[in-house]
C-alpha cells in the first residue's frame, strides 16, 4: 500500500513539473545495417543534460520549449548535430554513419567520451562487440564470457573457462540474459566456449554492481546480451571458419525499413577432424560436436509498435556408438512488443521461453537427464517526465519447473529407476526506478524492486530431522504455496562530479536470488542441477556497497577508475561431507547455511581510442564464508577466492588493414583443500585433511597473442585472417592436482599436477559480404 | 585415485593436456589417533591403533603402545585388550555375539575415546546372479567415473548379490569381493536398505567390479550399523577424491568420539561364491 502511494506521489510531482516543455524522441539506428544503437549518447549541448538510447536504440529527451542543439555521439561512429526549435512534441530518428577507420587518432568524437564520469552507473562495463572479436583467444572463438573475465572484479573460473565469478559471487549468481531471455548454461565444449556467437550479438553489458532495479533474480552480476535485429536495408552475410567451429550468418530487409531478419548457425567439427586423423583414436559413429542456432525477426508496424521475435537452440552432443552419449543445450526464446503510448511514455512487454536440459545415456536402455524451464512475462515502462528525470516501472512474472533428476534403466518398470519429483515455483517481481538530475553536478538512480517467489505444488514436500531422516510428509495441490519469500531490495547510485574530468560515485544493491544450483565444482559443470528456494535451502541475499573515483586524462582519452566494494552474503549454502549431488532425493536435507562475505578493490585504466588502445585491471580481494558444519565452524575462504587479479590489454593497429592484440593474465590460485596428514585403514592410504580451502593452487599467468589482417575489400565483401596464439611462452598452469601412490617410489606419495594446455595455434578465416 | 573425467575428453580433443609431478608443500599436522576395531562374530575383539603422520614422509614406525583400551559387551565388565604386537590389542574374553552391542573405551595421551557398535544376525545370502548388458561400455572404476583404458573393450557385467532382508528393521551391510581368492581393495561397498524389496534386497556394485568369464568371485557379506556403514560410505569418497562427481575432500566421519579417526564396527558375516558367465542381456526374455 505504502508502495502504490509512493509511487502515486512521486508520478504526480514529475508531471506537474512537465508543463511547458516537450519532447524530442526518436531511434538511433546504423545507417548501413539499420542496427539499433544501444547506448548512443544523445546530450543538449546548452544544458547539462543528455540521454543514452535504450536496448532498443530508442531515446526520449524532454526539455523546456525553444531551441537547442543536441548532439548525438556514439563510439565508432561520426557524431551528428541537429538544432531545433521545439515548440512542440518531435520525433527525430537518427542514422549514424561509422567513423572511418583512417581517422585514427585525429577526433573520432566517439561516445560521450566522458560517459564514464556523466553515468551513474558504476561497477558497469559495456563490451564492444568489435574489440572482442580481434581479442586473442582459445582456439580462436571470440567469445564475449572471456572478455568479461579480464574486467576489473570478474574473474575466471578455471583454464579456458567461460564460468566466471564476479566480486566474490559463485558462478550462478551471475544472471546471464540473451534478449532478456535467462541463460542457464552459457557454454559448450565443457565450459571452453560460450553459447553466445559474437556474430549476432549487438550489445553487452556487466552490471557488477549498483544494479538497477529493473534487473533482478541473481546475487551478483547481470550480464546483458542483445541480439542483433537483422540488416534492414540489404542482404548481408558473414561467415566464419575456425579451428573448432564454422559459422554463418544471414541478414537481411524481408520489408526494407520495416521488417528484417537475421539468421546465425555455428557448429564445431572436433569429430570430423579426429575421424580425418590417420590414427584410429576413436572408433566408428563418434558424435562429438556442439551446434548453436540464433534466429531472430523484428516488425516495425508504425511509428509507435515494433515486434521482434528471437529465439537462441544450441546443444552439445558427445556420443560413443551406441555405448554411451551425453548431450545438454539451452533453448531460448523472446517475442517482444515495443509501444509508445506518447512521447514520453514507452513500454515493452516480453513473452519469455527458456530451458536448459542435460541427459546422460548408457547403451540403449539406461539413461539419466535433469533440467530447468521457465516461462516469464515482463512488462517495462520508461516514463520521461520531464529533463531531469527516467523512470522506469514494470514487474516480471515467472513460473519455474525443475527436474532434479532421473535414472531410468530397462524399458520396462521393474527396472532400476530413481526418479525425483519435479518442482515448481513461481516469481512475482515489480520495481521503480529513477534516474535524476538533482543538481547539474549530482545525479542519482534509484529505486525498489520487491520480490516474492514460492515453491509451489503439486508435489509433495517432507521435514527432516537433525539425522536427514523424513518425519513428517505434506501433500500439495497444483499452485498451492509451498513457502513463500519475500524481499525488498532497495537500490541506490549516486554520482558527484568533482570537475571535468572527475566524479566520484557511490552505490548500494541489495539483490535476491531464489534459484541454486546444486554444485561442488566451481566453474559449472553441465551435471549441475537447479533448484528453487525451499524450506532448507533458503535465499541468498546479498548487499553491497560500492564507491568509486573516476578520472579521465588527456580530454577524455584515458579513463581510469578506483573502485572499493564490500558485500555480505546471507544464507550462503555449502553441503553437509559426503553429499552425493546426483539424484538425491534428500539432497535439501543436507544443505548447509552460513554467511560470506566479499571485499575487495578494483583499479583500472582504458585507453579506447587511436592505434593503441587497451586497458589494465587490477584486483585485490578477498572472499571468506563461515558456514556451521563446515571447517569446524571457522570462517575459511571461498573455493573462488582470489587475492590478486590482474589483467593487461592490448591493442595495436599498424595501418588500416594490420592489427595486433595481445593479452596476459595474472592471478592468485584458487584456494584448495589438501591433505595434512596420511593414515593408513585396512592397509589404504587415506588424506588425512585439517581445514577447508587452507591451500592454494599454484599462481596462473599466461600470455595470448592474436594478429589480425584484414584483406582488401572487393565491393561488400570483405575477408579477414586471425592467426592466435594461446598461452604464448607455453606456460604449464595447474587445472588440478591431485595426489596418487608413486609408479617410480611404491609406497611413497606425489602430488601431480593436471595442465590442460599448453600453447595452442589457431588460425580462422571470417568473410562479410 | 583417478584423474578427472575432463582431462581425459580434453585429451582426446585437443591432445595437449599433461601431467606432471610437483612439488607442493604440505603442513604437518599434530598427530591425530586412528582406530580401526572389529568384533566379528565368534571371533576375539581386534583393536589396531595407530597416528596419522606427513603426507609424504610417513612415519610408519611410531607405535600407539602406551594405550589403554578396553571393551564392555552390553552392561558387562570391561575388558582390558591385550597388546599382541606393537600397536594391535586382543580381547581373550569378549569374543562377538549375535545380539550384542558393544563399547569401546580408549585412553590415549590422558584422552578418551569411545565408541559403540551392535552385532546384527547374520546376513543370508539367497543367491548371486549375473546380467550382462548388450551394449554398455566398461567403465573402468566407477568411483571415478572416468573412461579407464578398457572403454569399448568389453561388456560389463553386472553381479546382484541377492540378500535376506528384514523389512522390520534399518539394516546395513558391507559386500567384500574375492576374485579369483583375491580382494578387490581400493574401494568399499556398502549399501543401507533403501532398495529392497519386500524381504529381499538385489545389491550390485554397478557396471564397476570387473569380472572376466571364468572367474570365481566370492562374496561376502557383512551385517554392519549405521554408523559403520556411514565411515565407510565416506572412506570411498576420500579414497576417490579427485572424481568428476566427488565433493570438497573430507575426512570421512568416524564413529569414535573425541576427534579419532578409523571405526569401530561388531559385525556378523555369510559368504557365497559363484562363476561368472557372459549371457548377454536380451530385452524382454529377462536377463536374469
Amino acid at each position: 500500500m505504502f508502495f502504490k502511494r509512493a509511487l502515486f506521489v512521486l508520478m504526480t510531482a514529475l508531471c506537474l513539473q512537465a508543463q511547458n516543455t516537450y519532447s524530442v524522441r526518436g531511434s538511433i539506428t546504423d545507417a548501413e545495417s539499420g542496427e539499433d544503437l544501444i547506448g548512443a549518447a544523445v546530450s543538449i549541448s546548452d544544458l547539462s543534460q543528455g540521454a543514452f538510447s535504450n536496448s532498443y536504440g530508442f531515446y526520449s529527451v524532454t526539455l523546456p520549449r525553444g531551441v537547442h542543439t543536441l548532439v548525438y555521439s556514439f563510439i565508432g561512429y561520426e557524431s551528428q548535430t541537429k538544432t531545433i526549435d521545439l515548440q512542440e512534441n518531435m520525433r527525430i530518428d537518427i542514422e549514424m554513419r561509422s567513423a572511418p577507420i583512417s581517422l585514427g587518432e585525429v577526433t573520432v568524437s566517439a561516445e560521450r567520451e566522458d560517459q564514464a564520469l556523466t553515468s551513474t552507473r558504476m561497477s558497469v562495463a559495456k563490451l564492444d562487440i568489435q574489440d572482442i572479436s580481434v581479442m586473442p583467444v582459445l582456439f580462436g572463438e571470440a567469445d564475449i564470457l572471456k572478455t568479461l573475465q579480464l574486467l576489473p572484479g570478474i574473474s575466471t573460473a578455471s583454464e579456458g573457462s567461460t564460468g566466471f565469478n564476479v566480486r566474490g559471487g559463485a558462478n550462478d549468481e551471475n544472471l546471464i540474459l540473451l534478449d532478456e531471455a535467462t541463460v542457464y548454461s552459457p557454454s559448450h565444449l565443457l565450459g571452453f566456449v560460450s553459447v553466445f556467437n559474437s556474430d549476432v550479438l549487438n550489445d553487452v553489458m556487466v552490471y557488477k554492481g549498483g544494479i538497477p532495479a529493473y534487473y533482478g533474480g541473481r546475487s551478483s552480476s547481470v550480464i546483458d546480451v542483445q541480439m542483433n535485429n537483422g540488416n534492414s536495408k540489404h542482404f548481408a552475410g558473414k561467415a566464419g571458419i575456425g579451428l573448432i567451429s564454422s559459422r554463418l550468418t544471414l541478414e537481411g530487409p524481408i520489408i526494407p525499413e520495416k521488417m528484417s531478419f537475421i539468421l546465425s548457425g555455428r557448429r564445431s567439427y572436433a569429430d570430423f577432424i579426429v575421424k580425418s586423423l590417420p590414427i584410429d583414436l576413436i572408433p566408428e559413429n563418434t558424435q562429438l560436436y556442439f551446434y548453436d542456432f540464433n534466429a531472430k525477426i523484428n516488425y516495425r508496424i508504425n511509428d509507435n509498435n515494433r515486434i521482434f521475435l528471437s529465439g537462441y537452440f544450441g546443444e552439445d552432443i558427445f556420443g560413443f556408438r551406441d555405448i554411451l552419449g551425453t548431450s545438454w543445450g539451452n533453448n531460448t526464446g523472446t517475442l517482444r512488443w515495443n509501444h509508445f503510448f506518447s512521447e514520453r511514455l514507452f513500454s515493452n512487454l516480453s513473452l519469455i521461453y527458456s530451458n536448459y536440459q542435460y541427459g546422460f545415456r548408457l547403451g540403449e536402455d539406461a539413461y539419466m537427464s535433469s533440467g530447468i524451464v521457465n516461462y516469464s512475462l515482463k512488462e517495462d515502462l520508461s516514463f520521461y517526465p520531464n529533463p531531469n528525470n527516467t523512470l522506469r516501472i514494470g514487474f516480471q512474472a515467472n513460473s519455474y519447473t525443475f527436474d532434479p533428476g532421473k535414472l531410468i534403466t530397462g524399458a520396462d518398470s521393474s527396472d532400476f529407476r530413481i526418479v525425483l519429483d519435479e518442482r515448481y515455483a513461481s516469481e512475482l517481481a515489480v520495481y521503480v526506478s529513477n534516474e535524476q538530475q538533482i543538481t547539474p553536478l549530482f545525479a542519482a538512480e534509484y529505486g525498489l524492486r520487491l520480490s516474492a517467489f514460492a515453491q509451489t505444488g503439486p508435489g509433495t514436500i517432507y521435514t527432516y530431522d537433525e539425522e536427514n531422516m523424513i518425519t513428517d510428509s505434506l501433500s500439495y495441490e497444483r499452485g498451492e504455496i509451498v513457502i513463500p519469500y519475500i524481499h525488498p531490495e532497495p537500490r541506490l547510485a549516486l554520482n558527484y562530479r568533482l570537475t571535468d574530468q572527475i566524479s566520484l560515485k557511490a552505490s548500494y544493491n541489495r539483490m535476491t536470488q531464489n534459484l541454486h544450483i546444486l554444485s561442488n565444482s566451481t566453474s559449472g559443470q553441465v551435471t549441475d542441477i537447479w533448484l528453487p528456494s525451499t524450506q532448507y535451502i533458503k535465499p541468498l541475499i546479498t548487499d553491497q556497497i560500492a564507491v568509486g573515483y573516476f578520472h579521465n586524462f588527456s580530454a577524455n582519452r584515458i579513463e581510469t577508475s578506483l573502485e572499493l566494494y564490500y558485500k555480505g552474503i546471507k544464507n550462503v549454502a555449502d553441503f553437509e561431507d559426503g553429499t552425493n549431488i546426483m539424484l538425491n532425493e534428500k539432497i535439501e536435507a543436507q544443505v548447509l547455511i552460513g554467511k560470506g562475505r566479499s571485499y575487495g578493490l578494483e583499479f583500472y585504466i582504458k585507453k579506447q581510442l587511436g592505434d593503441l588502445s587497451g586497458w589494465i585491471s587490477y584486483t585485490l580481494a578477498r572472499t571468506e564464508q563461515t558456514i556451521p558444519g563446515i571447517n569446524n565452524d571457522e570462517c575459511y575462504p571461498a573455493k573462488y577466492d582470489r587475492t590478486h587479479d590482474f589483467s593487461i590489454v592490448v591493442n595495436y593497429r599498424f595501418n588500416e588493414r594490420l592489427s595486433f592484440s595481445g593479452t596476459w593474465v595474472y592471478y592468485t590460485g584458487n584456494a584448495v583443500t589438501f591433505p595434512s596428514g596420511q593414515y593408513l585403514i585396512d592397509d589404504e592410504v587415506v588424506p588425512y585433511y585439517t581445514e577447508r580451502n587452507g591451500y592454494r593452487m599454484p599462481d596462473y599467468h599466461r600470455l595470448d597473442l592474436n594478429l589480425h589482417l584484414d584483406n582488401r575489400k572487393r565491393g561488400r565483401f570483405t575477408s579477414s585472417w586471425d592467426f592466435s596464439i594461446y598461452n604464448a611462452y607455453n606456460r604449464y598452469n595447474a587445472y588440478s592436482i591431485y595426489f596418487r601412490e608413486s609408479e617410480e617410489l611404491p609406497g611413497t606419495r606425489e602430488a601431480v599436477q593436471v595442465t590442460l594446455f599448453g600453447i595452442v595455434l589457431s588460425i580462422s578465416y571470417n568473410i562479410s559480404f | 585415485m583417478k584423474k578427472p573425467v575432463l582431462h581425459v575428453i580434453i585429451t582426446v580433443l585437443f591432445f595437449t593436456a599433461c601431467e606432471r609431478v610437483i612439488d607442493v608443500d604440505l603442513n604437518v599436522a599434530a598427530a591425530a589417533l586412528v582406530v580401526e576395531g572389529r568384533i566379528l562374530k565368534d571371533a576375539p575383539a581386534f583393536v589396531e591403533l595407530h597416528e596419522t603422520s606427513s603426507y609424504f614422509t610417513p612415519d610408519t614406525q611410531r607405535c600407539v603402545c602406551s594405550a589403554l583400551v578396553l571393551i564392555r559387551e552390553n552392561d558387562g565388565p570391561a575388558d582390558t585388550l591385550e597388546q599382541i604386537a606393537p600397536g594391535k590389542f586382543r580381547s581373550n574374553i569378549i569374543y562377538g555375539k549375535e545380539g550384542s552391542n558393544y563399547t569401546l573405551e580408549i585412553l590415549y595421551r590422558d584422552q578418551v575415546f569411545s565408541a559403540e557398535s551392535f552385532l546384527g544376525p547374520e546376513p543370508q545370502i539367497y543367491s548371486l546372479t549375473q546380467r550382462t548388458f548388450a551394449s554398455f561400455g566398461d567403465f573402468g572404476d566407477s568411483s571415478s567415473f572416468g573412461f579407464g583404458d578398457g572403454l569399448l573393450d568389453s561388456l560389463p557385467s553386472f553381479l546382484f548379490t541377492n540378500i535376506y532382508d528384514d523389512p522390520d528393521t534399518e539394516n546395513y551391510y558391507r559386500f567384500e569381493y574375492y576374485v579369483n581368492g583375491e580382494m578387490r581393495t581400493g574401494r568399499y561397498f556398502v549399501s543401507d536398505d533403501e532398495n529392497a524389496e519386500e524381504d529381499t534386497l538385489k545389491y550390485s556394485p554397478g557396471p564397476t567390479a570387473l569380472f572376466d568369464p571364468g572367474d570365481t568371485v566370492t562374496v561376502c557379506v557383512y551385517a554392519i550399523d549405521s554408523g559403520v556403514h556411514d565411515y565407510f560410505d565416506m572412506l570411498n569418497d576420500a579414497l576417490s577424491s579427485n572424481s568428476f562427481f566427488s565433493s570438497t575432500p573430507y575426512n570421512p566421519h568416524s564413529n569414535i568420539s573425541n576427534g579419532a579417526l578409523g571405526y569401530f564396527s561388531a559385525m556378523s558375516s555369510a559368504c557365497l561364491s559363484t562363476v561368472i558367465v557372459f549371457t548377454p542381456f536380451i530385452p524382454g526374455i529377462g536377463g536374469q
